[in-house]
């Protein structure tokens, strides 16, 4: 009985006094960063990586000129009124091979597995919130090729609006088996460390050191634990919105199921639900139907378009219609005010692109990347010259993008300088 | 000064019973070294292996050995090996007398039997295999692991070895988590409650997915013409349909014949399919629903009442469409596909006229091939006079187009469109469910569920906690539960009915607390010779990757598993057991490298390779072992055979004649063909090569790591590697003849170099070659033409010569020894989790020699393994 009721006592604590105490905690996280009155907290309290599957088509996508004064090009006309909001690259990549295959390369660098860019920053900043970070698609197809862990896993991505709307709203019903579930699975590691415990007075000095290994990861998973308790006892936020009575998750519906998952993406930026999104948007042969025009083929297919103008021209006009949700994206970012009466958008770096850089060939090198929202010098396009051996990569945007962060990164697989000129 | 108390003297006897206990665990500390042996050292070995820079970085002028310290054994046996060998000192220098190498020898090998005996295996974590196996044995439940289990890293060649196994913090987390989930099969929380009222769906022609060309909507109708397999190929489903419950759901679709040609009679199936499933799921692998003959170009109502799953909607597909992109057989499909373009030309001359105007351009597929054919149509001027469907010319076109083979068909739907034969879909509605069924996971959870927590009787709750939780701990815990352990458990659950929990709950937490429990996490602390349990343990994951089954909890428990006589026969039992697939894909697939193979991907062009041939390659090496297995061949079996197992593809690779076939069939092999063993076969050479070009010294020192069992240190990190000359300048021979020239180099690679040379005749995937081949791009293709010749040559360090490889078959069956020794090695590795050590070096002997005196049986070294005191020592 002595063992249980030190478990009892602890879990007492908890229950009482440690819910009590992590929420005052998070409170003061919270308006800690999020007034950022020291003036040397990092501007940019966000990051969402978006990737589209089947890439674009990029004679269409970059600007025929560089610098500030280009003219839109046709896939990017969508977003043309957002221009000082965002900065056009051409000539990154990763140096990385081609194919299929190797499009999870976008957010690991040269040589996956390994950790992506959003997984890095969500190690840094995801404490803060409620979900250290979130992983989106549109239904099946588009999972696990862009988020991954340092130990080279992929991330699992929701594709259904109404399951990643339940996730980050859930209803009560949800909310009381996890209380239940993680008050419970506090005890149950007590019951095992316990257990454990007895074991290593009887193993010899290397078999004690593996029992360290458990004891460190059980200790791990319970500060896990503890974190999520306390946020289930933080409402979550009551948000305005109306979800569809159907998932649209059929291929040819994907389109559709973009805009949704963007409007949900805005709303968890918005209630600081998150600071960290990676958004796939998949492709396949579903044909899709734009303008109310079936087009002559199937997405995959006008992607191997063979240089045939008029498949480019319906390649063109899906990526454009990726294009304009997410422009539609950034705007809503920019209506909106987080915590310091801060424009979304100027708070919140976004990465959109491809690990395509041309379906045609299955070519990974040049991508199609552009950067918009936080405090960087927008409006213009950066041309990189590939063949220079001081060419930046786009290994360095990423250091860019997490140093503005705050991070203290100076390198990232192949690369190891930024490109802060470009953006400051 | 200092204060007596008994107070005190307790403190520090506790002191020092702590500081002893604590020395009593590390073996020993630093132990000197003797001092014939020092002179032995200083006298041959101290000039090169001193000071800051010793030679190889070996350094011996020590006065001690630190035993405890991780590397010394190994570094030791490497001494020991090399002075035994004869391979140092080098002969360029002072040579000590055989008597004093001999007396060196005895006190290395003494000291080395002392501080590395057999046994120490750490304590070994679950690998993932094996923790997906006994999470399901245990639980009775159906499971897998989630795709994002993390994996396990390979030590020593192998993912079950304990120093390798590491546990992280995702992982426990997931451990955590799959306690849960698997605790909610048997014991699921209460259902939520959703609302089931019937609704009626209505889905025009519009409102389907379509892929690629699976349907074309005209004049307010959908027309499907293909009946290809895959779903985006063939098949249409509504887009804004999913089943919301497990019910009872009434079907109706509208459906005409159009332009059905004289004999065929469509028949469409409607198909059960998960909504938010991969597009390119295959319509034969889904449940059928209904099935309708169309009858008729009216339009024709088909009903049917179905059963479908939560979140399932239903596909229509057009079972018997002529057109089909699937392809079973490549001279059937040539042979349809451009019959049927032949007949679609003699109907329509000008379609065919055009289309040879057209051809075929990169990326034409579907209906922008189909537009560009139509606007050479349309611009007229076409010689549709002497355009003749019967000539060899366009009977050569349409053989031509067929090789296009799904971007071909796509164009032939387009067509098919217009001219038929084809099914119009008019409409669709559901309506459901009419009746709810409970799903039947649910059923089954519900049989599980009772199976679990059996009859109360008239138990009390501590009395019905026990009596669920006994047998569940015990076999989680792989050893019957203690008194103590079982009371905590207990415990678990009344405590958490106390708080105001159901019985069922506190059930539930305690299985999860048994899944996250160290006893069921790992295995083998005990020190020692292993008990029963740990016996029957290690035989089980060692055979099966699975928690020992009933009998074997039964031997353990009774004390007879320890029985040799008993022992073999369970060994032998469960060699037998479907589960042994297991042992045979995880310890082949790490002994010989298969399971790398996906990741080498071979140069496609290059070497003509599709993906298809892996499966051949690998499968060819799966059944081979598996039957050296099963029939107790002897282990020369492994090295030369006159048998192999093969299919059209593996056989193509082999220049072997084989029927037109994707089985894989066991063939008898020529008498002094090259193909027989594995060192021969496609997955070896594949292996050991980087989809590319081929290194001999990569594949020499995989043959020396995996056959021979003599393992080279690393390379030195000075040197960079040998890159392959494909300009076919110079030799790779040529390029490698500096092994020879320097004599540092020269000691490893003498023994590297031979085995790597005698297999330049195997290419990257392991095709015969006389010539290295010069690769040159014309027009955008790749043209392969012979390069210098392949020199094969080689000679053994002991003076065997070999020409080639039926030389170095020879040569290994002569001495099978060699090869048993090395895979005894791997066995025990991969079986008792550890390295061999140098304790094991003389049981190793005993096992091979035993072994051949049989006949040298493989099944038969299992057993001996098993029986070995290596294999018995924790």
């Amino acid at each position: 009985m002595s063992q249980s009721s030190t478990f009892l006592n602890r879990r007492r604590f908890l229950r009482t006094s440690g819910v009590a105490l992590a929420l005052p905690l998070l409170e003061s996280l919270l308006t800690k960063t999020a007034s950022a009155k020291d003036g040397k907290a990092p501007k940019v309290k966000r990051l969402v990586t978006i990737g589209t599957y089947l890439g674009f088509h990029t004679p269409s996508w970059f600007p025929e000129q560089t610098g500030r004064d280009y003219s839109a090009s046709p896939v990017l006309k969508p977003i043309d009124d957002l221009r000082d909001d965002f900065t056009i690259f051409s000539g990154l990549d990763h140096r990385a091979p081609n194919g299929h295959k190797n499009w999870k390369n976008y957010l690991t660098g040269k040589g996956t597995p390994g950790i992506s860019l959003d997984q890095i920053v969500a190690k840094a900043v995801g404490e803060k919130t409620r979900f250290e970070s979130l992983q989106v698609t549109c239904g099946s197809s588009g999972e696990g090729q862009m988020s991954f862990t340092k130990e080279g896993i992929a991330l699992p991505a929701i594709g259904r609006p109404s399951v990643l709307f339940g996730h980050l709203f859930h209803s009560g019903e949800n909310k009381a088996r996890m209380e239940y579930l993680l008050d419970s699975g506090g005890s149950v590691l007590d019951v095992v460390l316990d257990e454990a415990r007895s074991l290593q007075r009887q193993v010899n000095a290397r078999d004690a050191a593996k029992l360290d290994e458990y004891f460190s990861s059980v200790r791990d998973v319970e500060q896990k634990l503890k974190k999520q308790r306390a946020w289930l006892n933080v409402p979550t936020p009551k948000v305005d919105f109306k979800l569809p009575e159907f998932d649209p998750v059929a291929p040819d519906l994907s389109l559709e199921c973009e805009s949704l998952m963007y409007d949900l993406m805005v709303l968890a930026l918005e209630t600081d639900s998150t600071r960290v999104i990676s958004f796939l948007a998949p492709g396949q042969g579903q044909v899709f139907t734009i303008d109310g025009e079936k087009l002559s083929a199937g997405y995959h297919g006008l992607s191997h378009h063979g240089n045939d103008p008029d498949k480019i021209a319906e390649f063109n006009a899906v990526g454009k219609e990726h294009v304009s949700r997410f422009g539609q994206f950034v705007r809503k970012l920019k209506e909106r005010k987080d915590s310091d009466g801060q424009s979304l958008l100027d708070s919140t770096a976004i990465l959109y692109g491809s690990g395509m850089g041309n379906a045609n060939t299955h070519n990974n090198s040049n991508l199609p990347v552009l950067v918009a929202g936080g405090p960087f010098k927008h409006g213009s396009h950066h041309a990189i010259n590939r063949d220079s051996s001081s060419a930046p990569l786009l290994g360095d945007l990423f250091l860019t993008l997490m140093q503005s962060m705050g991070l203290e990164e100076d390198r990232f697989v192949n690369a190891s300088r930024n490109v802060n000129e470009l953006l400051f | 000064m200092f204060g007596f108390s008994f107070e005190n003297l307790m403190k520090q006897l506790f002191c020092l019973i702590i500081v002893l206990t604590t020395l009593s665990r590390i073996s020993v500390a630093e132990e000197p070294i003797a001092r014939s042996a020092r002179e032995f050292l200083a006298t041959y070995c101290l000039d090169c292996h001193s000071g800051d820079t010793p030679e190889a970085d070996i350094n011996l002028d020590v006065k001690e050995i630190a035993w405890e310290k991780h590397h010394s054994a190994g570094f030791w046996t490497r001494v020991f090996d090399a002075l035994k060998a004869g391979d140092m000192p080098p002969a360029n220098v002072d040579q000590p007398s055989p008597k004093e190498r001999k007396a060196m020898l005895a006190w290395l090998d003494k000291t080395l039997t002392k501080h590395d005996p057999v046994g120490g295996t750490v304590f070994r974590r679950l690998n993932r295999l094996e923790y997906e196996n006994t999470v399901r044995d245990v639980l009775g439940i159906p499971f897998s692991v989630p795709r994002s289990f993390p994996a396990d890293t390979q030590s020593h060649g192998f993912d079950n070895v304990g120093e390798g196994l590491v546990l992280s913090p995702p992982l426990m987390a997931q451990y955590l988590k799959i306690a849960t989930s698997a605790a909610d099969e048997l014991l699921p929380p209460p259902a939520k409650v959703i609302d089931v009222s019937p609704k009626t769906v209505h889905i025009g022609p519009g409102d389907f997915t379509l892929n690629f060309t699976t349907g074309h909507e005209i004049d307010g109708i959908l027309r499907m013409v293909s009946s290809s397999d895959p779903l985006a190929r063939g098949s249409v489903w509504p887009n804004r349909f999913e089943a919301r419950q497990r019910g009872i759901y009434e079907v109706e679709v509208d459906i005409s014949q159009f332009r059905s040609t004289p004999g065929h009679l469509p028949i469409v199936h409607l198909l059960a399919h998960s909504a938010s499933d991969q597009a390119f799921t295959k319509a034969t692998t889904l449940r059928k629903l209904a099935e309708f003959k169309i009858e008729n170009p009216q339009v024709q109502t088909c009903r049917a009442t179905v059963e479908l799953k939560r979140g399932q909607t239903v596909v229509i597909h057009y079972e018997n469409a002529p057109l089909s992109s699937d392809k079973i057989d490549n001279q059937e499909f040539l042979k349809r596909i451009s019959g049927q373009l032949l007949d679609a030309f003699r109907n329509d001359p000008e379609l065919g006229a055009a289309w040879m105007k057209a051809g075929y351009q990169r990326s034409d597929r579907g209906w922008s091939w189909w537009k560009r054919i139509e606007d050479i149509r349309s611009k007229g001027g076409l010689d549709v006079e002497n355009f003749d469907p019967e000539s060899d010319k366009v009977k050569a076109f349409a053989l031509q187009m067929a090789r296009y083979s799904v971007n071909t068909v796509e164009t032939m739907c387009c067509f098919r469109f217009f001219t038929g034969p084809g099914i119009d879909v008019h409409g669709m509605s559901i309506n459901g469910p009419i009746q709810v069924l409970e799903d039947e996971e649910t059923l089954k959870q519900k049989e599980r569920t009772a199976r679990f927590l059996r009859e109360r009787g008239r138990r009390d709750d501590n009395a019905y906690a026990e009596a669920i939780l006994q047998p569940v701990l015990s076999k989680a815990f792989r050893r019957p539960v203690t008194d103590k352990q079982l009371a905590t458990y207990v415990d678990i659950v009344l405590n958490h009915q106390r708080q105001g929990h159901r019985f069922e709950d506190g059930i539930h937490l305690a299985v999860r607390a048994a899944l996250c429990s160290t006893h069921f996490l790992f295995r083998e602390y005990r020190e020692g010779p292993l008990d029963d349990y740990d016996l029957a343990a290690r035989l089980s994951y060692f055979l099966t990757s699975s928690p020992p089954d009933a009998r074997l909890a039964k031997l353990a428990s009774a004390g007879e598993l320890s029985n040799p006589e008993v022992l073999e026969e369970e060994t032998r039992r469960l060699l037998k057991h479907n589960k042994v697939k297991h042992f045979l894909e995880s310890f082949t697939g790490q002994w010989l490298d298969l399971r790398k193979l996906p990741d080498i991907m071979p140069d496609a062009r290059l070497l003509k390779w599709i993906d298809k041939d892996l499966q051949a390659v690998t499968a060819e090496t799966e059944l081979f072992v598996s039957e050296i297995l099963r029939k107790n061949h002897p282990l020369e079996t492994f090295i030369d055979s006159d048998f192999t197992y093969l299919n059209r593809r593996n056989a193509k690779l082999y220049g072997i004649k084989f029927p037109n076939s994707d089985a894989m069939k066991r063939v008898n092999l020529e008498p002094g063909s090259l193909r027989g063993g594995i060192l021969t076969q496609a997955s070896v050479m594949m292996a050991t090569a980087n989809g590319v070009d081929t290194q001999p010294v990569l594949r020499g020192a995989w043959m020396l790591e995996n056959i021979f069992g003599m393992p080279t240190p690393p390379p030195p990190s000075n040197v960079p590697a040998v890159e392959p000359d494909t300009s076919g300048a110079k030799s790779i021979r040529e390029l490698l003849d500096r092994h020879k020239a320097d004599a540092s180099c020269a000691r490893c690679h003498q023994k590297i170099d031979p085995p790597g040379f005698v297999l330049e005749n195997f290419d990257p995937v392991g095709r015969w070659r006389d010539f290295y081949p010069i690769y040159e791009k014309r027009n955008d293709k790749v043209v392969t033409r012979e390069g210098q010749p392949v020199d094969a040559i080689s000679q053994l360090p002991d003076g065997t010569e070999l020409k080639d490889v039926a030389d170095l078959k020879r040569y290994l069956v002569r001495n099978v020894d060699i090869f048993s020794r090395c895979l005894t090695g791997k066995l025990l590795t991969y079986a008792t989790g550890r390295p061999t050590s140098f304790g094991d070096r003389n049981i190793i002997d005993q096992i091979v020699s035993g072994v051949r005196q049989q006949g040298n049986g493989f099944a038969d070294l299992i057993v001996a393994v098993v029986q070995s005191e290596s294999f018995r020592t924790k």
